[in-house]
């Protein structure tokens, strides 16, 4: 399975700095991304460089569909495009994306169409439109799900049908307006898709599926322990801040506290064994465990932590560390960082 | 309203009021959301939430832990002295210091979760699913005695043996609980996996079921809805989706999600949440992420 990413193309869109974007275009090979999606009129508002010949490869330029943007394409060096519009049932292809198909086809553009809205279709229109498109020269079909208006379980039923006749060239786009967006692709995996749209932590004007999450997910849930990823939470981050958006602590597989451990019952548990209360390692990622101490802590994380600097607690000096901590946590509204708690640890002896 | 049918995947509408579900939110953000490392809510910040959750329509508010101490028991008294038309929940482990601390509180809702895997069941408490049987029997019969009502949570349950799971739901429905939680605790499950389990669970669970997903595989919100969709009747959410590690399935998302694809309602008021929001990231310290569905300043539905 093969990606398409979209971060790139949120980043242009919000300004980020073009000295950037060679970086990124090789953190994205890095994360093994098999084409990066950018919108054409960004790249030519943006005064970006003739596209190089490695860059022709690994770039596709995103157009709505009229012959003098598949011009444009050509001019600023684009070899693969991707006409992405939305169709009516029941009307077939306009003339103006005919005359844009065709001009693309004379330049030997390698071309993807995109129906924007294409859950409004049957199967059978779909397989249709693909019959006219494919004889004019497009060989890939992307399915977009631009209203997120599905959900994975329709999405496997409808690309598991689309699949049998587009078996070659079907690439699966949803957007994430309810959250689903990484769900629905692991929906078309299911189905068989072998290129889906994604983004790092799932960036995008409407959204995307998360790749770090689509990639762990394959790992994890669905065996494939050969996927490389100890670098994973490290180059996205990268990709983040490269393209000018701010990662959260707290964002599934990358984020920098997802394996911090607070509450009590939680702490004392991952101490004994981390499956019990971590779904991987996080090793796996790239990122390590944190122990907080705060308002949810228990005895069990304090002594771990006087522990971690070579103290053994009796149980009365944890018992009042505990109370301290605590009171401490509420009134300050934060955890309480590793310096103030050897602090309040020092201090026990003045009561 | 537009609605999916899930078996074509086609967009339709449904005039009449035939197949209109309603299920209910287990608003867990002042619980498992205040949970995240870093987090604290005073008591007042835990009244206003559970004001501003119930006016918004949430049918329950789970909302802390009275063990944990004195801030925890201060805030629960506060929030049980102003009406409220939500149940005020209180989260307990199966042991008699929890359900006396939260019987203290004035708490009449009680929530006794217990752990259903034998992994958690062995590794993390060192005992057999007998001691947890016997456990819950005598923790429901205490908070019972004190005329509470009673809702079981299965820890763990996505990685539990499915008839242990059902053997515990049959211990708590003949003892009288609500419903019961089925926690995948470790946000494990895949939406497909979901289908497959509550499809077979549904039918042979006495309670109805709340679905409670946690989000390491940004799945927690689809999960959610899968389930949902496959009879489970009740679902635990965040505001904003906060929660341990990668959080929990998020409030606005799930309930929008309910609304829009599915036509299920929740007797949510949708128009609450940005006041929801705000209180929240505010009382945390924290900020939304752009990208956020629904919530989210740099997200465009159009």
């Amino acid at each position: 399975m093969i990606w398409a990413d979209q971060s790139l193309s949120e980043g242009l869109r919000i300004g980020m700095d073009k000295g950037n974007v060679n970086s990124i275009l090789q953190l994205l090979q890095s994360l093994q991304v098999g084409v990066i999606d950018v919108r054409v009129k960004d790249w030519h508002k943006d005064k970006m460089p003739l596209l190089s010949r490695q860059q022709q490869n690994q770039i596709r330029g995103r157009i709505s569909g009229t012959a003098w943007e598949v011009a444009l394409a050509y001019k600023l060096g684009f070899k693969k495009i991707m006409i992405a519009c939305r169709l009516s049932p029941g009307e077939g292809l306009s003339k103006k994306l005919h005359e844009a198909l065709l001009a693309a086809q004379k330049l030997n553009m390698n071309i993807g169409l995109c129906i924007e809205n294409a859950s409004v279709f049957s199967i059978e229109e779909l397989e249709g439109l693909w019959r006219d498109v494919s004889t004019m020269g497009a060989t890939t079909f992307i399915y977009s799900d631009g209203d997120s208006l599905l959900n994975p379980l329709s999405i496997s039923r409808i690309l598991t049908l689309l699949v049998q006749s587009i078996p070659l060239g079907l690439e699966f786009h949803g957007h994430n307006a309810y959250g689903l967006a990484t769900a629905n692709a692991v929906g078309a995996m299911q189905a068989g898709v072998k290129c889906i749209a994604a983004a790092v932590a799932g960036v995008g004007r409407q959204g995307h599926a998360a790749i770090e999450e689509v990639i762990m997910i394959r790992k994890q849930l669905y065996g494939e322990k050969e996927l490389k990823t100890m670098d994973l939470a490290h180059r996205c981050s990268q990709i983040l801040s490269g393209i000018g958006v701010e990662l959260s602590g707290t964002k599934a597989i990358i984020g920098q506290n997802i394996f911090a451990h607070e509450s009590g019952i939680h702490v004392d548990g991952v101490l004994k064994e981390p499956q019990l209360y971590e779904p991987f390692s996080p090793e796996e990622v790239g990122l390590s465990r944190k122990l907080i101490i705060g308002k949810h802590s228990g005895t069990a994380s304090i002594q771990a932590k006087f522990r971690h600097w070579n103290v053994t607690l009796s149980a009365l000096d944890t018992k009042k560390l505990l109370k301290k901590v605590r009171n401490l946590a509420v009134r300050k509204k934060k955890s309480v960082d590793d310096d103030i708690l050897w602090q309040l640890y020092q201090s026990r002896v003045v009561q | 309203m537009a609605i999916i049918s899930i078996e074509s995947g086609t967009i339709g509408r449904v005039d009449g009021m035939k197949h209109i579900r309603t299920i209910s939110i287990v608003d867990t953000t002042l619980r498992d959301g205040e949970q995240s490392p870093g987090i604290v809510f005073s008591a007042q910040d835990k009244l206003m939430i559970a004001k501003a959750l119930d006016q918004a329509g949430v049918a329950f508010i789970e909302a802390g832990m009275p063990i944990m101490g004195d801030e925890e028991q201060e805030a629960m008294k506060l929030i049980l002295s102003v009406p409220l038309k939500g149940k005020v929940i209180a989260w307990n482990r199966a042991f008699k210091e929890d359900i006396l601390a939260s019987i203290a509180c004035g708490c009449s809702y009680v929530h006794i979760s217990v752990p259903v895997s034998d992994l958690h069941i062995q590794r993390k408490i060192n005992k057999s699913r007998e001691w947890v049987i016997r456990q819950l029997k005598q923790a429901i019969d205490l908070a019972r005695s004190f005329g509470c009502m009673v809702t079981v949570g299965a820890e763990d349950a996505s990685r539990a043996d499915m008839e242990f799971f059902l053997q515990v739901a049959d211990v708590a429905a003949k003892m009288g609980a609500l419903h019961i939680r089925y926690a995948d605790t470790v946000g494990c499950l895949t939406p497909f996996a979901v289908h497959d389990i509550f499809h077979k669970l549904i039918p042979r669970c006495p309670l109805p079921i709340e679905v409670h997903m946690h989000n390491d595989f940004g799945l927690a919100g689809a999960n959610t809805l899968v389930a949902l969709e496959a009879g489970a009747a009740l679902a635990s959410a965040t505001i904003a989706g906060i929660g341990e590690r990668a959080g929990n399935a998020g409030l606005e998302e799930v309930v929008c999600a309910l609304h829009c694809l599915y036509g299920i309602h929740t007797g949510m008021d949708v128009s609450a949440f940005k006041k929801l929001n705000e209180l929240v990231m505010q009382a945390s310290n924290r900020s939304i992420y752009p990208y956020k569905p629904i919530i989210g300043s740099g997200f465009l539905l159009a």
